[in-house]
């Protein structure tokens, strides 16, 4: 597989090639992944130097292991995304990123029903996310939000809003679920649709 | 955690462990271990990720120099010589609409139409894309990976291969009759293999296709690609005038000349 068959090669073909050991396979989907996955870890961990490094180990994971891409259980984007922030949450839970995360949370000046729309408002590729998101109770928006992009833990978010725990666990539940069968109703997620980007 | 949790606790934590919102780490625990028993529980936590990461759409252009130091970080690993032909993924345009007109398809052809049904379940329940003459010591890293991996395109390509005029198809048996694969070769000299029953060979070992070019004996039988120890569908190339396909056992990495029994033989017709 020459670079333009990489090009034009599936993200499960170039995991494949990764593990052929081909660097190029690698660059491709850094190429593809790699803005995203910075992206979400600059938004959690609030810091340019360590989003970069969750972005550099969760490639390099992908270089050591890709065989831990499941695709029958998501797309590669999913699977990195995943991996980006859950490397991001570990981050900003621990003691050396506690301070970071205090001032980026100080300068937040989105309330928290509007953030998460907004975030997704700008590309038209997201459309459909945000009609998925306009099937949210404000409850679930919100508990969705200070979990994924603030990185709490399922208690915090409880005592941010002041709700019990209980309620938070099956606002974030039922949340994703309608957004998943939203998006699944448009080819966005799931086995036929998943979305990759190019 | 004060207490044992019950399955229907770790359900209703299926959502917030999707989103890595469980930081008491007997919950967590709980959790993984139900998913490594429910397949549906993990389905689910599948599910929630993907609709989650759909969240992330805000980008950020990398810096230059972070590829640099991911790059600096992949030393080590084995040059890339592997002589693999390369992973095809051909686009086949209107496969679904033949698939739902198979009236459509010439008589002669229709248990072609099956084997391509065979091997569209064999694809959903994951695609192996092993093929070569060489295999190096990376043989058990990428038999993990490709036994893996699902590919639309292979699908696509080998339903389309099929139904092509001029594909000639065979069952491949055991000395007893025991059916343990099928092949279909095109007539540009495109092919796909789809493994039925061999069971998974220790490390060190792997199976090899052979390609006959006559049934008179002493014709020749050519190499077409070493599969792997666990191979499920498989693309290839080889001679047009192939006349059928044999599958031997060999030890890694492949031989250059047959050296076993075969295990499977298959004429085209």
């Amino acid at each position: 597989m020459d670079r333009d068959d990489l090009r034009s090669a599936s993200d499960a073909n170039l995991v494949v090639a990764v593990g052929r050991f081909r660097a190029e396979a690698l660059e491709e989907v850094y190429r593809r992944h790699a803005a995203v996955a910075l992206g979400l870890a600059r938004r959690i961990v609030g810091d340019h130097a360590l989003a970069e490094e969750v972005v550099q180990e969760v490639f390099l994971r992908l270089w050591n292991d890709p065989e831990r891409f499941d695709p029958a259980r998501g797309a590669l984007r999913s699977f990195l995304l995943s991996q980006v922030h859950s490397r991001s949450v570990d981050l900003v839970r621990s003691e050396s990123a506690r301070r970071s995360r205090e001032e980026r949370d100080a300068q937040r000046s989105v309330p928290v029903d509007d953030g998460l729309e907004r975030e997704v408002w700008a590309l038209v590729l997201t459309e459909h996310v945000r009609d998925a998101l306009t099937l949210l109770s404000a409850g679930e928006r919100s508990a969705i939000e200070l979990a994924y992009f603030g990185g709490h833990s399922y208690r915090e978010v409880a005592a941010a809003l002041g709700e019990p725990e209980g309620t938070v666990k099956s606002r974030i539940r039922s949340g994703l679920a309608r957004m998943r069968d939203a998006l699944a109703d448009v080819g966005l997620v799931g086995a036929e649709g998943s979305w990759t980007e190019r | 955690m004060d207490r044992a949790l019950i399955p229907a606790d770790i359900d209703a934590l299926l959502g917030v462990y999707a989103l890595d919102a469980i930081d008491d780490v007997a919950e967590r625990s709980a959790v993984e271990a139900w998913l490594a028993r429910s397949p549906a529980a993990r389905r689910e936590v599948d599910e929630l990720r993907e609709a989650a990461s759909m969240l992330a759409q805000t980008t950020f252009d990398p810096p230059a120099a972070l590829w640099a130091r991911i790059e600096e970080g992949l030393g080590g690993a084995p040059a890339p010589d592997l002589a693999v032909p390369p992973l095809r993924t051909p686009t086949v345009v209107g496969h679904r609409a033949r698939r739902a007109a198979p009236g459509r398809v010439p008589r002669r052809r229709s248990w072609l139409v099956g084997i391509a049904a065979a091997l569209a379940l064999l694809v959903a329940a994951g695609v192996g894309v092993v093929l070569g003459r060489e295999v190096s010591d990376q043989e058990a890293r990428i038999d993990r990976l490709a036994a893996g991996v699902e590919d639309d395109g292979m699908e696509e390509a080998a339903f389309a291969a099929a139904v092509q005029p001029g594909a000639r198809a065979a069952e491949m048996e055991s000395s007893s009759g025991a059916v343990g694969a099928k092949v279909v070769a095109t007539a540009d000299g495109h092919g796909y293999l789809m493994v039925d029953h061999l069971p998974r060979l220790p490390a060190g070992r792997t199976y090899q296709l052979w390609a006959l070019m006559g049934e008179e004996p002493g014709s020749a039988v050519v190499s077409v690609g070493v599969l792997g120890r666990a191979p499920a569908v498989v693309a290839f190339t080889t001679d047009p005038e192939v006349m059928g396909f044999a599958i031997t056992e060999e030890a890694a990495p492949g031989a250059t000349t047959r050296s076993q029994p075969m295990m499977l033989e298959g004429w085209l017709a």
